[in-house]
């Protein structure tokens, strides 16, 4: 048990009548305040002398794993909050929600710290809950508190269980979230609010700082493809997508390209971009790696843009969403929503979880949301697929490029694990959406030398729930490496 | 042309290279990180002098330290 004394708020109709919310209170060994009113908390809060105070926002049931969150406080006075996984009733039986370790810009898309939040009482005397935000109150209490700089923890285990679902807001609290969300943004970098979500989901965007010259960095072998149609070029079908829809024009094209490229489309793609076009040969055996460092090299940007050659825009913004993220400070590059030509996701995010490595997302329905409304939020993952994948140069150029050890597969897992290894954040957004014509039933050629390599280097870190606590929709990576 | 690394003109063939040293250093460090993590002590501890006493190691780490020093110099570091 913790030698921490905890005053429980129950904030709201739900919380503040449910007895079993209560009787959870005393099992624990902690006070309970029933209040209907945050005004009215805020003045027993104050008055209290606890340590901790911890505010409930639904009706449920405090878990025993609440106590050792509790006592982080003790352990660690830097502390200001502490969240953590939850259940709620399903069926006859409680289904578990994982949430993402502290993700700054995800809690300014989502609120999703859930409905047990333990502040150190001191901090929130000192800034209390705004009472003029009527229903995002706590949401805001959350905003300002991950801007104090204080340590924050997350809790792996459910410390509550809640009967229903989160309701939706309702015209007031949507007004008081965009309030909010307007000040956190002015106050951290800038940003807009586009829209509120009944639902919880807000679409925040952050700004792209002035117009950098973006260097998009294609590696292709600027041949035709056979199809039921005849001839196609699916270089030259991105590349039409890239000039027609795309809204940023500060972009220059660099093709990297084999041995045995058609002259024709490499006119036509000239035709199209004009001098922003930049061709460099690549006369060595593949090596995707190895093309892409080469394309960076003879690029001018100071963000790069790896891009395979069989993608099509959606989004007319996707190079400022990219853009924006790349450039927060810190920040180890973005990544996009891919869909397949079908529309189900291609990618949403590199994952690593139980010693594999895959993509968030796979085969989902277009509207499906996913777990936590992942699919929905910007929001930092552990990595990101280099077929789209923004990246400033001077990041780039910190961890050495992508690894020519690995020509076909992983380079990007291997990439991304540099980043993060240098202490640099990568984000991604569902508002860059392009369609990616990978086929879905393709196996990826992947070779033991590759495995080896990549986990040889990452091994301790292919499993890390940080930010996407889930398991995969498909794992074929480890399998295969279990058998060599 | 951006200049790819500080001080230096340049050279795409030279700066290939620099990003393969620069890779493999990380890659060995990540390499002992494992290592670290998956077995005792004493083998990571042989492991380390192999590595420290490779060529790659040696010439990774006169290519990146005065890249560090300018990085310091100059206040950019990593943007932390």
């Amino acid at each position: 048990m913790t030698d921490q004394r905890v005053l429980v708020i129950g904030v709201g109709d739900r919380a503040a009548t449910d007895r079993a919310l209560a009787a959870s209170c005393s099992a624990i060994g902690w006070d309970f305040v029933v209040s209907a009113d945050l005004g009215e908390a805020v003045a027993a809060m104050t008055s209290s002398s606890a340590d901790v105070v911890a505010f409930v926002t639904a009706g449920g049931e405090i878990l025993p794993p609440a106590a050792s969150a509790a006592a982080a406080f003790g352990a660690d006075p830097g502390m200001v909050a502490v969240y953590g996984d939850g259940e709620v009733r399903a069926g006859l039986g409680n289904e578990t929600i994982r949430r993402p370790v502290p993700s700054p810009e995800r809690l300014r898309c989502q609120y999703y710290w859930g409905d047990l939040v333990l502040y150190r009482r001191s901090s929130v005397v000192s800034a209390p809950p705004d009472t003029g935000l009527a229903g995002a109150e706590l949401y805001d209490l959350a905003l300002r508190t991950s801007r104090t700089g204080g340590s924050i923890l997350h809790v792996d285990e459910a410390i509550f269980r809640t009967r229903a679902g989160d309701e939706p807001l309702d015209e007031i609290a949507r007004a008081s979230t965009r309030r909010a969300l307007e000040a956190h943004l002015a106050a951290t970098g800038g940003g807009e609010v586009r829209a509120i979500g009944a639902d919880g989901v807000h679409d925040t965007i952050r700004p792209v700082k002035g117009e950098p010259l973006v260097s998009l960095i294609i590696p292709t072998r600027a041949r035709y493809s056979t199809s039921d149609e005849g001839p196609v070029s699916y270089l030259l079908d991105a590349v039409r997508s890239i000039e027609e829809h795309s809204s940023y024009r500060n972009f220059e094209l660099v093709l990297v390209v084999d041995a045995g490229a058609e002259p024709e489309i490499l006119t036509e793609v000239r035709g199209l971009v004009g001098d922003r076009l930049s061709v460099v040969e690549w006369a060595h055996p593949f090596n995707f790696s190895g093309k892409i460092n080469a394309g960076v090299l003879g690029s001018m940007g100071d963000f790069v843009l790896l891009l395979n050659d069989d993608v099509q825009v959606i989004d007319a913004d996707w190079i400022e969403r990219l853009l924006a993220l790349a450039q927060l400070p810190g920040s180890g590059g973005s990544g996009a929503l891919l869909y397949y030509e079908d529309g189900t996701v291609q990618h949403a995010g590199h994952a690593y979880f139980e010693d594999d490595a895959s993509h968030i997302g796979l085969d989902a329905a277009p509207d499906d949301p996913g777990p936590l409304q992942g699919y929905r939020v910007e929001r930092e993952v552990s990595g990101v697929t280099a077929a789209c994948m923004m990246v400033s140069r001077e990041a780039f150029f910190e961890v050495g490029g992508m690894t020519t050890l690995l020509p076909g597969a992983f380079n990007d897992v291997d990439f991304c694990m540099k980043l993060t290894w240098v202490g640099r954040t990568i984000y991604w957004t569902p508002h860059a959406r392009l369609y990616h014509f990978e086929s879905k039933s393709r196996d990826a050629a992947v070779h033991g030398f590759e495995v080896l390599i990549t986990w040889g280097r990452w091994g301790h870190r292919m499993h890390d729930p940080s930010y996407w606590p889930y398991p995969h929709s498909r794992t074929p990576h480890r399998l295969l490496r279990d058998n060599w | 042309m951006p200049q790819n690394f500080p001080d230096e003109t340049p050279d795409p063939a030279r700066d290939a290279r620099q990003l393969e040293l620069i890779d493999r250093i990380i890659g060995l460090q990540a390499e002992v990180a494992h290592l670290r993590a998956e077995s005792s002590s004493e083998q990571v501890q042989m492991v380390l002098d192999e590595i420290h006493g490779s060529a790659t190691w040696r010439i990774g780490r006169a290519v990146m330290s005065p890249l560090f020093l300018f990085r310091r110099a100059i206040g950019r570091g990593n943007g932390k």
